[in-house]
């Protein structure tokens, strides 16, 4: 069980080449949360992440977590945090097995081996990445949150390039972790058939 | 992620992309070797040259190993990774850049004495020469990985890297050469030693951090 946690985003604008966005965006989750982050492409769901993690300076507007400014405690905050981003985040030239074991170095041989199993890649344990389909190392990189004791997932196009079995998978991994307490975030085209969210909209 | 499980992850992952240190070790040896075939390759006029001759063949092929030290990070979303796992980037940083220089410099220091021989280096430089490889290497290397940061992003950055870090190389390459000079003609050496020291201290404060500021300003 996760100890509580708040996540408040207060009025923020992020620029992005040319344009202003997010307009303004205010939402405030709790651990137990999951909040959906939906838009048209080019709304800022990613930009939203991005500005999140500290990866893109604000404008203007705030972000606190655990009432903390994320200005100043942002180490605090990435320790609590596993980011799914659209790119796998994976070394291709490592295995599957040795990626997960570079992300979960605590985790044992046996929980990653069953979750390779659930995940159906336990027959490609020992093949590099590289030599995997776009869908197989999708898996891979959610297999991280199989294997992530972190509270706060940021998830960013997670169901891409997942076929409907995987999907169920996961909504059931993420009802798992609200109801242990975990905070969700989700950028996602896709409507959440399974569970109850929070909708957050952006407009361009 | 820890950064004993990062800096076995980079081990394996050069081991496995070994070509890329492969290939600059072979270049190291083709400048060596070609080198004397093509000017004179009598001892009268290698004696005196070759440590200069194995100190600029180390420092091109550090340039070419050090070229695309991010680029594959950069493009796979794990350099994305590194900046938000709570891990300190500039000790990550620091953990790459020495998974790289004891990938390339042990072969090359290995091959040293065997080149330093080829070329008529004296034997009694032959301890200068791999003690200046070895105090000036890990500069060459922390230079490097900044202005590989730095253009990490750019599609054909690879020229615009080596012109950016190229005279801070300089410096590096100019004390090590004086050092192998100075033990070859009596003279005193220890300040130019230090001097190289200083020079890759400096660089082992100022780089993982100038690095880490590149990199996250390439990954937006």
């Amino acid at each position: 069980m996760h100890s509580v946690a708040t996540l408040t985003i207060s009025d923020l604008w992020v620029e992005r080449g040319e344009s202003d966005l997010l307009n303004g965006l205010s939402f405030s989750a709790r651990s137990g949360d999951l909040v959906h982050i939906t838009g048209a492409n080019g709304a800022g769901k990613s930009t939203f992440f991005k500005a999140l993690l500290g990866l893109l300076p604000i404008l203007s507007g705030s972000m606190t977590f655990n009432g903390e400014s994320l200005a100043q405690g942002r180490h605090r905050f990435l320790n609590n945090v596993l980011y799914i981003a659209h790119s796998a985040g994976l070394n291709s030239a490592l295995s599957v097995l040795e990626n997960l074991r570079w992300y979960a170095p605590d985790c044992t041989q046996d929980k990653i081996e069953q979750v390779l199993t659930r995940l159906s890649l336990a027959a490609f344990s020992e093949t590099q990445l590289q030599a995997l389909s776009a869908g197989q190392v999708r898996r891979v990189a959610l297999a991280r949150l199989w294997l992530s004791e972190k509270q706060i997932w940021l998830l960013d196009e997670p169901f891409t390039a997942l076929d409907q079995t995987l999907i169920g998978l996961l909504e059931e991994k993420m009802a798992a972790h609200v109801a242990s307490g975990g905070m969700i975030i989700l950028a996602s085209h896709l409507p959440l058939a399974n569970l109850p969210y929070l909708q957050v909209e952006l407009s361009p | 992620m820890t950064y004993f499980s990062f800096f076995k992850a980079e081990c394996l992952a050069l081991f496995y992309t070994k070509q890329r240190v492969v290939n600059a070790l072979l270049f190291f040896v083709m400048v060596v070797v070609l080198f004397p075939l093509g000017i004179d390759p009598s001892a009268e006029f290698l004696s005196p040259v070759a440590g200069g001759i194995i100190w600029c063949a180390a420092a091109l092929s550090v340039v070419i190993s050090v070229e695309s030290m991010y680029k594959e990070s950069y493009l796979d979303g794990t350099l994305t990774q590194l900046i938000v796992s709570g891990l300190s980037l500039p000790w990550l940083i620091l953990i790459k850049v020495g998974v790289y220089w004891g990938a390339m410099m042990l072969p090359l220091l290995l091959l040293t004495p065997v080149f330093a021989q080829m070329l008529f280096l004296p034997s009694d430089s032959l301890f200068m020469l791999l003690a200046t490889l070895l105090l000036g290497t890990p500069g060459l290397f922390l230079i490097g990985s900044i202005g590989a940061a730095l253009t990490v992003s750019l599609r054909q950055g690879a020229m615009l890297m080596v012109l950016l870090i190229l005279p801070f190389y300089f410096p590096i390459i100019i004390f090590s050469t004086a050092a192998i000079k100075a033990m070859q003609l009596g003279l005193p050496y220890g300040g130019l030693l230090a001097l190289l020291g200083a020079i890759s201290l400096l660089a082992l404060v100022v780089s993982p951090v100038m690095t880490s500021l590149c990199i996250k300003a390439s990954v937006r």
